[in-house]
């Protein structure tokens, strides 16, 4: 699923914000950059989107620090929140609906169209929901946007296996506090907890907010599972790109008996602890996408920049996009260099160098 | 293991982005840092500085421009004018084109051409009112090249500021005279150069005025290689608008359709950008 435009009414500071996700040609952008300084609503329309797509998704987790309330929501002096999305599904993400809903023995149609829309209203006209009310046109759509809801439900009986992750989007955030929120399967976790490790393991996944647990799951999967060698691959590759000359070289069994991650610079090895902020900042990014199987998903970014040296922020610009299969990437950011680098940038105010931003600003109305 | 590769250009410059899609997505030269550093001077500057003071490969690539020189050892000079010249292969163009016959948002559906062929004809359309121009700079080009070999040191016209031995008056003037003197000397020699002559600058206009404006030149796509592609591919963007309504976003996005559009033929030909396939060969050991 891909956001292709979006309309904000009455959320928190934003009155009304306009957003085209599109280029000159009709496509989604892989990667949008909704640019201001502070205050500017940035975070408020990542909020948004989120809220209005990913609460249809069945799988959304509210921002910690976002408690839904009126105050919190609905802009001063309204009386409602209004929320409305164009979202794109591919023909294969819609087949592969389909034959979920199929799988899972629940009846429904799908509705055979590229473009939905659907409107979240806050609050909920009916009552029925503290977290507003979604609505979709046609009104039959809203199955879509369960596909990996129905995908993880069948994963858990065993009946689907992680190769439909590559057919069905979600959405995911990426808050300030780049916590790295993912899963870990029952088996890697007790392997890594030296627990014992057979068919008697429950099926099912443990959530985890440590990233050195999250990497060490990553790489142990990869060696138990060659399935997933490519993907742990792939988060070595563009670990070693964007932070040369840093690579990842994989994990061992130290002298107690330990699981440790090893890392690299030039012949110099070290482990977890030798990493930088900006480094676990990337980690976190990568093995996110890795390990939640992220294609055809809406990731919803906040302050790309935090942590980040400039090279490095123009580094995860190009790589985010080509992480996991045809994600989108919407990104907030208050760096001019991030916005000098991205001509299509969205401006949501000036952010104070005002001769260098007499062309910016694109498609974005208030 | 890390290696450098020192670019022309700046961050996000169009260079950039079609080299890291290139070597990095495609070629998957892992653990590669692209270094923008302006122009092809600075290029080589950095390369010899980075080659003393980082390990790793560290590599350079610069523009053919007029010229351009030969690669070195550690300096690559693309095999086409510049990275734009790319962009215009006549089956990325095609592959854009096909994406806008099928976006009506893009606004500029009449006309598109329909083959490689169909390509090769607009751009070399598009090509021939370029040419005088391209002549001019490369006639001018060969003629700075024949001063600077003639007048050696004198022949240095980029002036830069007279340095005194001291902050003195006297220092001061002295110094100026002896600037004034270097450039009395330098156009005295200059004016007795036989290639600085009307009738030697029309020999040498005349024949490659005619060799790039010969049918053959546009015909065998040999313009695609010698011609300005920055110019060649403003010219095809507004053209392309001109047919439409297009966003402010067209050209930018048109730019990223043609760097994708390089992506799909360098995996499926492997003859296309040669030169950057070597490079990523060496860039890997």
């Amino acid at each position: 699923m891909h956001i292709a435009a979006a309309e904000i009414r009455n959320f928190r500071g934003i009155d009304a914000l306009d957003l085209d996700f599109t280029d000159a040609f009709g496509r989604v952008r892989p990667l949008s950059l909704l640019v201001g300084p502070n205050a500017s609503g940035k975070t408020s329309a990542l909020d948004a989107l989120a809220i209005a797509v990913g609460g249809q998704t069945g799988q959304f987790a509210l921002r910690p620090d976002w408690d839904i309330r009126p105050s919190t929501v609905i802009r001063h002096g309204a009386l409602a929140s209004t929320v409305t999305c164009t979202v794109r599904f591919g023909a294969d993400e819609r087949d592969a609906v389909r034959d979920l809903l199929a799988l899972s023995q629940q009846p429904g149609d799908v509705p055979d169209v590229e473009e939905t829309r659907i409107t979240w209203v806050y609050p909920d006209p009916e009552r029925n929901s503290r977290l507003g009310r979604h609505s979709t046109e046609p009104r039959s759509a809203w199955r879509l946007f369960r596909g990996r809801r129905l995908l993880v439900d069948l994963l858990a009986a065993r009946l689907a296996g992680t190769e439909w992750f590559r057919r069905v989007g979600g959405v995911f955030t990426f808050d300030q506090r780049r916590l790295p929120n993912s899963t870990v399967p029952q088996d890697i976790w007790n392997y890594l907890n030296d627990l014992p490790v057979d068919s008697r393991c429950p099926p099912g996944e443990r959530t985890t907010g440590d990233l050195h647990t999250l990497l060490r799951a990553l790489a142990v999967d990869a060696a138990l599972a060659p399935a997933d060698e490519t993907m742990f691959g792939e988060v070595q590759r563009q670990f070693a790109g964007l932070c040369p000359p840093h690579r990842w070289l994989g994990v061992r069994r130290d002298d107690t008996g330990q699981i440790t991650l090893r890392f690299a610079c030039q012949e110099t090895e070290y482990d977890f602890d030798g990493l930088s902020s900006g480094q676990e900042v990337v980690l976190s990014y990568l093995a996110r996408i890795a390990r939640e199987r992220m294609c055809q998903a809406v990731l919803l970014v906040d302050e790309l920049e935090l942590h980040l040296h400039p090279y490095w922020q123009q580094q995860l610009l190009y790589v985010l996009p080509r992480m996991g299969e045809d994600n989108q990437v919407i990104a907030t950011s208050h760096s001019a260099h991030l916005r000098d680098l991205l001509p299509e940038a969205v401006s949501l105010g000036a952010l104070g160098d005002r001769a260098r931003e007499a062309g910016v600003g694109v498609d974005a109305g208030h | 293991m890390a290696s450098t590769l020192v670019i022309e250009g700046e961050a996000g410059s169009l260079d950039y982005r079609l080299l890291h899609r290139l070597l990095v997505d495609c070629a998957r030269v892992d653990g590669l840092t692209l270094r923008p550093a302006g122009g092809d001077a600075t290029v080589r500057a950095v390369v010899a500085h980075l080659r003393g003071h980082e390990g790793g490969t560290v590599l350079g690539l610069v523009d053919r421009n007029r010229g351009g020189g030969e690669s070195t050892d550690h300096v690559v000079v693309l095999a086409r004018h510049e990275i734009e010249n790319y962009l215009l292969e006549p089956g990325v163009v095609l592959a854009a084109c096909e994406v806008l016959r099928t976006a009506p948002s893009a606004g500029c559906t009449p006309a598109l051409p329909a083959d490689e062929a169909a390509v090769l004809d607009l751009l070399g359309e598009l090509a021939a009112p370029l040419v005088p121009l391209h002549c001019l700079r490369q006639v001018e080009a060969l003629l700075r090249a024949r001063i600077g070999a003639a007048l050696g040191d004198l022949g240095r016209t980029s002036y830069s500021a007279p340095r005194p031995n001291d902050g003195s008056a006297a220092a001061c003037l002295a110094s100026l005279e002896q600037e004034a003197r270097r450039f009395v000397a330098a156009c005295a020699a200059a004016a007795e150069l036989a290639d600085l002559a009307p009738a030697a600058v029309r020999a040498l206009w005349t024949p490659e005025h005619a060799r790039l404006t010969a049918s053959e030149f546009l015909a065998s796509g040999q313009f695609l290689v010698e011609l300005d592609g920055k110019q060649l591919l403003a010219a095809l963007v507004a053209k392309l608008q001109a047919t439409g309504r297009p966003r402010a976003s067209f050209a930018a996005d048109f730019e990223r359709l043609l760097i994708d559009g390089c992506a799909e033929r360098w995996a499926a030909a492997p003859t296309f950008f040669v030169e950057l396939r070597d490079l990523a060969e060496r860039l890997r050991r």
